[in-house]
């Protein structure tokens, strides 16, 4: 399992929001989801983030109150903070993809796929 | 259990290990009282869902919650990073990354060809000497994010630590001020020994954070702290200090009476001792709750400590539990089958009684009968000898029949008497085990 970096993290998290509104927990699990297991972004680096991103204004906030199934209706359910994407996020989101798609490209000048395929038959040979 | 289940376990109000992990978590957090409410109750979601999963794939609850706590993180460490996301109200870090993205994107120019000509702008100016030129106009966010902050270009080739921090509080009108240890020998070396560069133009967090990632926090024991208009220094250790904070923590309902709350306050002290100085702590017994004055860092490994104890301790209990009741069962089960067979041995020798009393009653009144008739042919010599010898032989034959069914009779009466007793003694013992229960 890879631990993203923090440039990654904002790129994963805004796509993820992007999608639509979401919350810590469930974002968490849907990076995992989408990864399919390979990507994990720790409760310590995503809750730093996704408050540095609200102050960025890149998200809106708004809390929603949860009732577990069959509870009281009286009582006090726990508190969840949902985070929607904001126009300037949806901005940055796709600045943030031109300049993966820009780096991806750099990087795939370096290792061509005849690079890559000499490279492994090295490897296999050595 | 089912999150409805698992809720009312542990309704809003209540200390559990939940609850207790997040006021150490709240208690950590340097930032204002309305934000670290909405911090703990993100937390508290984001545990209780996490928990709720856990339970859903079959993990008992007590190692649901301390898997999705561990899963936290050293408590501390999310306590300052949280506070420090507060903190910067700007995009310090994230500046940063994308100047560093802008540096690896730079740094594939081989040769004087640029690799961005087609994106790139000429270098506005030079920042680390060898490494890099600045804002390369490839991420025009940075641009955008630039005019968020004003900026400053230092010049500073090899300078300490104290005059590249006096620099950027000059630059930025802060006050840059040295706690005791800074001013003292303890960061010395790391304030006035450690030269490098600050070349470049940066925001005011842009260049603190240059200074952060030069030299780590925890390897230089160093800590900066930024408020409206002053950058501190202080150490660690006077960090840990200034945020010693009492908190109770009840001693667990398996500890019982003062000396063995005492051994276990002596245990948890010893377990931290283990890892930590205890130089800033004090660890008292009152009245059945265990008061911890202490640093942040050291009430989140007490709580570690005290919260997976506890849950080995509780596991043993409950597999004790589980023994002593599929002992008591297997016992019930045994003592149910001695009492059916007590029963149905009472009921067969209840019917021999009956039997055996009317046949022991019909030869008495045979023998009764044999004797009148012997009396009867004492006084009458017509009566062969012949008949006066048979009516003798009946009669002690049943006189002899009598007395065997009469002693079989009173031997059932005697085992039926045995049985009664164990019957009841049975019973006394199944009202002792339920007594003692």
């Amino acid at each position: 399992m890879l631990t993203l970096k923090q440039d990654h993290s904002e790129l994963v998290v805004l796509s993820v929001l992007a999608q639509g509104p979401s919350y810590g927990y469930a974002i968490s699990k849907d990076i995992a989801a989408r990864s399919e297991g390979n990507f994990k972004l720790s409760p310590s680096g995503m809750y730093p983030l996704l408050t540095k991103l609200e102050k960025l204004g890149l998200v809106t906030t708004n809390w929603e109150e949860v009732k577990a199934a069959g509870a009281d209706p009286d009582s006090t359910g726990r508190k969840r903070k949902w985070y929607t994407l904001s126009p300037k996020g949806h901005k940055q989101l796709a600045k943030r993809i031109e300049l993966h798609a820009q780096m991806q490209s750099i990087l795939n000048g370096f290792v061509s796929p005849t690079q890559h395929a000499t490279h492994l038959e090295e490897n296999a040979a050595g | 259990m089912s999150q409805a289940d698992f809720q009312s376990a542990h309704p809003t109000g209540t200390k559990d290990s939940i609850s207790s992990w997040l006021d150490v978590l709240t208690g950590m957090l340097a930032i204002p009282e309305s934000q670290r409410t909405q911090v703990r109750d993100e937390f508290e979601d984001h545990l209780r869902s996490r928990i709720d999963d856990l339970l859903i794939v079959g993990k008992p609850e007590p190692e649901a919650i301390r898997i999705a706590i561990a899963e936290l993180g050293e408590t501390a460490e999310l306590a300052k990073l949280i506070s420090k996301a507060h903190q910067h109200a700007h995009p310090r870090r994230r500046t940063m990354n994308i100047a560093m993205i802008t540096v690896a994107i730079a740094g594939l120019s081989i040769g004087g060809i640029s690799l961005l000509t087609n994106q790139s702008a000429p270098p506005t100016n030079q920042t680390i000497p060898g490494m890099i030129p600045t804002l390369v106009a490839v991420d025009s966010e940075h641009i955008e994010l630039k005019a968020e902050e004003p900026t400053h270009t230092f010049s500073l080739e090899l300078a300490s630590v104290n005059e590249r921090l006096t620099e950027i509080a000059q630059a930025f009108d802060y006050e840059l001020v040295l706690s005791n240890h800074a001013r003292g020998q303890k960061l010395q070396s790391f304030l006035w020994h450690h030269k490098g560069p600050l070349n470049g133009e940066f925001t005011f967090n842009q260049a603190i954070e240059y200074i952060e990632n030069f030299y780590d926090e925890m390897y230089y024991n160093y800590d900066i702290v930024i408020s409206d208009d002053t950058i501190l220094i202080q150490s660690e250790e006077e960090r840990q200090r200034g945020l010693v904070d009492m908190q109770v923590y009840p001693t667990p309902e398996w500890v019982l009476g003062h000396s063995d709350q005492e051994a276990y306050a002596e245990t948890i002290r010893s377990l931290l001792e283990v890892k930590f100085d205890l130089q800033y702590t004090s660890i008292k017994v009152l009245n059945g709750a265990l008061i911890i004055a202490a640093p942040p860092k050291i009430h989140a490994e007490a709580h570690r400590i005290m919260s997976e104890v506890n849950a080995v301790i509780k596991h043993s209990q409950e597999q004790r539990l589980e023994r002593q009741q599929a002992e008591e069962h297997e016992r019930n089960l045994r003592r149910n089958k001695l009492v059916e067979e007590i029963i149905r041995e009472r009921e067969v020798l209840r019917q021999s009684i009956a039997i055996n009393s009317e046949r022991r009653d019909g030869f008495r009144m045979k023998a009764f009968y044999a004797e009148r008739a012997l009396a009867d042919y004492k006084n009458n010599a017509e009566v062969s000898q012949e008949k006066a010898q048979e009516l003798e032989k009946q009669y002690d034959s049943n006189v002899r029949l009598t007395d065997q069914f009469t002693q079989q009779v009173s031997e059932d009466e005697r085992r039926l008497e045995y049985l009664l007793g164990r019957l009841i003694e049975s019973e006394y013992i199944h009202l002792d085990d339920a007594l003692n229960q």
